[in-house]
């Protein structure tokens, strides 16, 4: 109730800065209720867990924040495109060599995205443009992978997949590092500024002469790097790859974009608050798992706050149209 | 850029429709439809494969109908096919959501055609809209899972008291049955600390629950039960990270075995248990046929007999319920080997 | 009949309004006055219930009112036209007449809302359109008016106008005053807020100014004279509405010849020359603004040739004229001109980002220096370049719209109603700073509605009527008069 009345006052500039601030205070309550209650949960080997937990999703998430902030809304081919470039992967690595591996599928994840990228731009519809897509990409996967397993024995994939520098995994280290990256590039580089103000307003952006279709191919290519990036870890963590690989991540991904109070309209906001939203909903996730609450019920509280969070920013913007 | 997508689509198209109408020829005894989910799921194209040798070996054809893992999808495409007029030699039918799906069992029950449920238990209460039951017993892989799990308890020098249970999504009766039979036989002699479901069924869903869960219990828990082996490999990895070797300070069973035996031949698990998609469809068009000849369904249920070499005979009426045996393999190179099923090896039937 | 006293809100750190107090009686219009970003738009949305304000009372037919909300507000007899369109361009003009009016279900069929909105368009000149067509087929100006039927279908006791006038041109301005008038004359409260003083002497009974965030007594309209009015809004007097004409004028830069487009029943032909303006007057509809947007490439050309410094010109997208320095600001700042949820400084970088960045990344120092730069230019508080351009006050809005193009150094700007909204004290700087740039050589094509702003502006005047020009010429040889014929009924002249 209070964060609502505060909320009311803080308008305009501060409004981004206080959904970040929003999903930050919402960690640090969550953090101090389930310490209290549960002695696990405290701990920083359990903030390590948490994170990794939160890094393939949030991987992903900070990649389709690009998306909704260029004022596409969602992508909801991603979980697809993991699959196929996990099954690529695979297939590559097996018969090849890692690099070569990492190389086709960064290169196919490019391509998917600019693909999507000009089928986004003809129909005026990600949503609709990009559930095709993900229909296409699940087939391929599953064409390329004749529906069986496809195991890889690569000694450096398997590394990637599983060594824990300084103690902490790969994974991780990756998940901070883009986190930290993709906030540089909203905020600093020129990419970042077009990609706002495509959000910001689609025609004010053309009539000041930003190519608003490029910028939108470029967001869906940054979202397929970073679905690669999860494809190769996932498939380099297990040795193996199958065609029906993350399916249904894709409100996962959606949720973490929604709870770290990215503005749906695009043009407000940063990556970072995705991967927020990713780790918030992962340390919920954690607290129940711990409490041993059922599965049911984490879905409904999950979703719970995801409506929350919609509807907390929503009224905030709202309130500065 | 335009035409590019284009040929994109149509190519998968073409591939999908393939899948879909493939193999509906020399239909001399007539026309089997498989209703299944989607063969993306390499457990399903197991069982597809299954389903149509055993069907070509017996003189009949095949349609498989497959959905994107929904229901209502299903649900149509059953309208469509009894629309369609077309007179099925028999359906077999592997609901995606048990209980959603009733409505269009009972309408294949009403086409006249024999209907054979296979992989989803049938819910209570629904024995009238199908003729048989014909596929895996999961309380049977539950109960498989516990005994091998007590058996490696007895070993000397190991200690088991506390473990905790990994188990598929909320909702999934396969899940529930498995729990069940697993709790029943351990019942008075483990302890259960947590029962903590996944959102999927392979290793990254197994590892980040595990992942969270060992650290949290890491000095109580001495064996982890989680379903299935992908689950049990990655649930392994995840033991290992926090210090707990698997085989020595910590037991894992996942209980049916997939593609990847490494876990199982290096110790990582201390076991597995055949549980084979292809034969799943196989039996499914198996008792089909047997009933088509036959007419007649004995009562009650039938374990059918794990002969390594002998598959079951074609001869006979079926049972109404009719499962798949799950046969133990213990976890050496040599023991998973030399593992078979009615004439098939564990590489084999374990592909997917 | 309405009573606000001491009323005062503030938006975080922006005092909007102090201690401010309005009274209007029945049947009276009142003529709300000030400076952008006064506070006249927030003093008539706390009334529409569009917001709360922080302390004062308000106080109706002498009882107190709260209004808590838009609802309430019409529940109280209170109808509104907000300062922004606020027509729903999907839905089509009748629904749009009707929107938010719980008495008239939408459920109803199509053609009885059209039938029933029909006499409201009628009464404000939109009587032969169809009201059953999407409003987004229609002009600015036209939706403008669909909003004023609307506030005419509520039947209030007290109406709200806020700049409904900024995007018309006189004649259908004409029908609004007829329709105000006719407000006041059934006993309606009126309070009307404009930058255009011709109509505060037409049509207001008395006169509010706010200024600061203070209201001063109203004034009855009779004892006023507009230099004393202007000095009361600004606190200052104004030395010179418009800066003088170019002394001279240099080379050729745009070409056009014979050409017809989109809008145009007849070809056109002009030339406009380094240094010189030249203003095209004409009604909504009249054609005015076709070539203009031709230019802008928004859209094609049929036939016809144009050339830009000696070579062709013929722009494909925005982006093309962009490229050979031609700017456009088009009339509808809301859904093109601003970017309403960002800053200033990413408003005023946005057509030069490439130049404000290197290697791909954003180069700030650079950034700031041009923004403030074109900032002080236009005077825009250079200290308020964090605030996000959907919070500044309407007028303030168009400085930005208008300003961010002259950070492209153009050779060619064209404007389509460079002063909609604006107060006159900014719109005289405006005036100023454009002549500035054209005394460096920039070259400005814009079209306006309003008949001053032309004559008072332009070097050379073209005048448009029903898709062709009826003359064009220097602006010496033109007066109102002639202007204003040209753009009604031409055909009487000749
Ligand atoms: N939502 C808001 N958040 C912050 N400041 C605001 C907001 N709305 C208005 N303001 C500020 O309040 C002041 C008054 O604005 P208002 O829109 O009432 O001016 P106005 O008199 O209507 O001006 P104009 O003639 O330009 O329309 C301005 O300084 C404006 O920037
Ligand atoms: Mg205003």
């Amino acid at each position: 109730m209070t964060s609502i009345a505060i909320a009311r006052k803080s308008i305009g500039r501060r409004t981004w800065r206080f959904a970040s601030l929003a999903a930050v205070a919402t960690i640090v309550i969550i953090a101090v209720v389930a310490g209290l209650t549960t002695p696990a949960f405290l701990t920083v080997g359990n903030g390590l867990v948490i994170i990794r937990a939160a890094s393939m999703t949030g991987i992903v998430a900070i990649g389709m924040s690009y998306v909704t902030l260029s004022g596409n809304l969602f992508a909801l081919s991603a979980s697809a495109l993991g699959a196929l470039l996990a099954v690529i992967f695979a297939l590559v690595t097996a018969q090849t060599d890692l690099p070569a591996g990492i190389a086709v599928v960064l290169v196919g994840a490019v391509l998917a995205g600019v693909l999507q990228g000009v089928a986004v731009n003809l129909t005026g519809n990600p949503i609709i443009a990009t559930l095709a897509f993900g229909a296409v990409f699940r087939g391929l996967a599953s064409v390329l992978s004749g529906n069986g397993v496809l195991r890889i024995h690569n000694t450096a994939a398997a590394w990637i997949g599983t060594a824990r520098p300084l103690g902490v995994p790969t994974q991780s280290w990756t998940f901070v590092f883009l986190a930290a990256v993709s906030w540089l590039v909203i905020r600093k580089a020129r990419l970042g500024r077009q990609i706002i103000l495509s959000g910001a307003n689609r025609e004010a952006a053309v009539a000041s002469g930003l190519r608003v279709n490029i910028v939108t191919c470029l967001a869906l290519v940054m979202l397929s790097v970073g679905v690669a990036i999860v494809a190769i870890f996932t498939v380099a963590q297990f040795s193996e790859a199958r065609s029906n690989l993350f399916s249904g991540y894709d409100f996962d991904y959606i949720a973490a974009v929604l709870v770290g109070g990215i503005a749906l309209r695009g043009g407000q906001g940063t990556p970072l608050q995705a991967a927020l939203g990713a780790v918030l909903i992962a340390l919920l996730e954690n607290f129940m798992l711990l409490n041993n609450v059922s599965g049911g019920l984490l879905m409904t509280v999950v979703g719970t706050v995801v409506v929350g969070a919609i509807s907390v920013f929503h009224l905030l913007q709202g309130k500065n149209r | 850029m335009k035409s590019g997508f284009a040929t994109v689509v149509t190519l998968a198209l073409a591939a999908a429709l393939q899948w879909v109408c493939g193999s509906a020829m020399a239909a001399d005894k007539g026309e089997v439809v498989v209703f299944v989910p989607s063969s993306t799921n390499p457990y399903i194209g197991q069982f597809e494969k299954g389903a149509r040798e055993k069907a070509a070996e017996l003189g009949y054809s095949v349609k498989v109908i497959e959905n994107n893992f929904n229901q209502s999808e299903q649900d149509s495409q059953v309208q469509q096919q009894l629309a369609s007029g077309q007179k099925a030699a028999g359906y077999i039918w592997w609901p995606f959501e048990n209980a959603a799906g009733i409505g269009a069992l009972r309408a294949l029950s009403r086409s006249g055609s024999p209907v054979i449920v296979s992989n989803q238990f049938p819910l209570k209460g629904t024995d009238k809209f199908y003729t048989a039951y014909a596929g895996a017993n999961d309380i049977l892989s539950g109960r498989t899972a516990a005994e091998m799990l007590l058996k490696a308890c007895a070993e000397p020098g190991m200690k088991c008291d506390k473990g905790a249970i990994i188990r598929f999504p909320a909702g999934v009766s396969a899940g529930d049955d498995r729990v069940t039979g697993f709790e029943q036989a351990i019942k008075g002699k483990l302890d259960v600390i947590s029962v903590t479901p996944t959102a999927g069924f392979l290793e990254d869903e197994g590892y980040k629950v595990a992942s969270q869960i060992i650290p949290a219990h890491k000095g109580e828990l001495t064996w982890l039960y989680t379903e299935n082996d992908s689950m049990a490999g990655a649930a392994a990895q995840a033991a290992r990270e926090n210090g707990l070797a698997p085989g020595k300070r910590i037991l894992i069973v996942g209980g049916t075995c997939h593609g990847d035996s490494s876990h199982v031949v290096n110790g990582d698990l201390i076991g597995t248990a055949i549980q084979s998609g292809y034969f799943e469809g196989w039996l499914a068009v198996q008792t089909l046929v047997k009933y088509i000849k036959t007419g007649k369904v004995l009562p009650g249920e039938v374990y059918l007999a794990a002969n390594p070499d002998k598959p079951p005979s074609d001869d006979g009426a079926p049972h109404k319920f009719n499962f798949l045996p799950n046969p133990a393999i213990g976890n050496s190179e040599a023991a998973y080997d030399q593992a078979k099923l009615w004439g098939l090896n564990a590489k084999q039937l374990c592909n997917f | 009949m309405l009573q606000m006293r001491n009323v005062a809100k503030r938006y975080g750190a922006t005092v909007a309004l102090e201690n401010v107090n309005l009274d209007v009686k029945a049947g009276e219009v009142m003529a709300l006055l000030g400076e952008n970003g006064a506070g006249k738009s927030t003093l008539v949305k706390i009334l529409a219930g569009l917001e709360q304000p922080d302390s004062g009372a308000i106080a109706i037919g002498g009882k107190p009112h709260n209004i808590g909300s838009p609802a309430q507000a019409r529940a109280a007899g209170i109808s509104y036209v907000a300062q922004e369109l606020s027509i729903v361009g999907t839905l089509s003009v009748a629904e749009n007449v009707f929107l938010g009016d719980q008495t008239v279900g939408l459920l109803r069929s199509p053609s009885s809302l059209a039938r029933r909105a029909k006499p409201f368009l009628a009464r404000i000149g939109l009587g032969d359109i169809d009201p059953s067509l999407p409003a987004e087929a229609f002009s600015v100006a036209e939706r403008q008016l669909m909003e004023i039927a609307r506030l005419l279908s509520r039947e209030a006791r007290i109406a709200i106008l806020d700049e409904p006038t900024a995007a018309l041109s006189e004649v259908e301005i004409d029908r609004v005053k007829t329709a105000v008038r006719t407000l006041a004359e059934e006993g309606c409260a009126i309070i009307y807020v404009t930058h255009r003083l011709g109509e505060v002497f037409e049509l207001s009974h008395r006169v509010t100014i706010i200024r600061n965030g203070h209201s001063f007594a109203p004034v009855a309209t009779s004892s006023l004279q507009v230099d004393g009015l202007i000095e009361m809004m600004l606190g200052r007097r104004l030395e010179q509405m418009f800066p003088p004409r170019a002394p001279s004028v240099g080379d050729k830069l745009l070409v056009v010849e014979d050409c017809l487009c989109q809008g145009l029943s007849s070809p056109v032909s002009f030339i406009l020359r380094k240094g010189e303006m030249l203003g095209l007057a004409g009604q909504v509809g009249s054609g005015a603004t076709a070539i203009l947007k031709v230019l802008a490439g928004l859209t094609p050309l049929y036939r016809g040739s144009i050339t830009l410094d000696g070579r062709p010109f013929t722009p494909r997208v925005i982006r093309d004229s962009i490229k050979m320095g031609v700017a456009y600001c088009s009339d509808d700042r809301k859904r093109d001109g601003v970017f309403a949820v960002r800053n200033l400084v990413e408003n005023l970088s946005a057509p030069v980002i490439d130049q404000v960045s290197r290697f791909g990344l954003m180069n700030r120092r650079a950034e700031t220096t041009h923004t403030q730069a074109v900032a002080q230019q236009f005077n825009i508080d250079i200290n308020g370049l964090g605030r996000l351009a959907g919070n500044l006050s309407g007028g303030n809005q168009q400085k930005v719209a208008l300003g961010k193009w002259i950070g492209i150094s153009p050779s060619l700007l064209i404007v389509e109603e460079p002063t909609r909204g604006v107060d006159v004290g900014a719109r005289a700087e405006i005036y100023r700073h454009l002549r500035a740039q054209t005394a460096r050589g920039l070259a400005i094509l814009f079209a306006s509605s309003d008949t001053h702003e032309v004559l008072g502006l332009a070097d050379t005047i073209g005048t448009f009527f029903q898709g062709e020009m009826v003359q064009i010429g220097s602006a010496d040889a033109m007066t109102a008069e002639i202007i204003t014929r040209d753009v009604t009924h031409p055909a009487v002249a000749a």
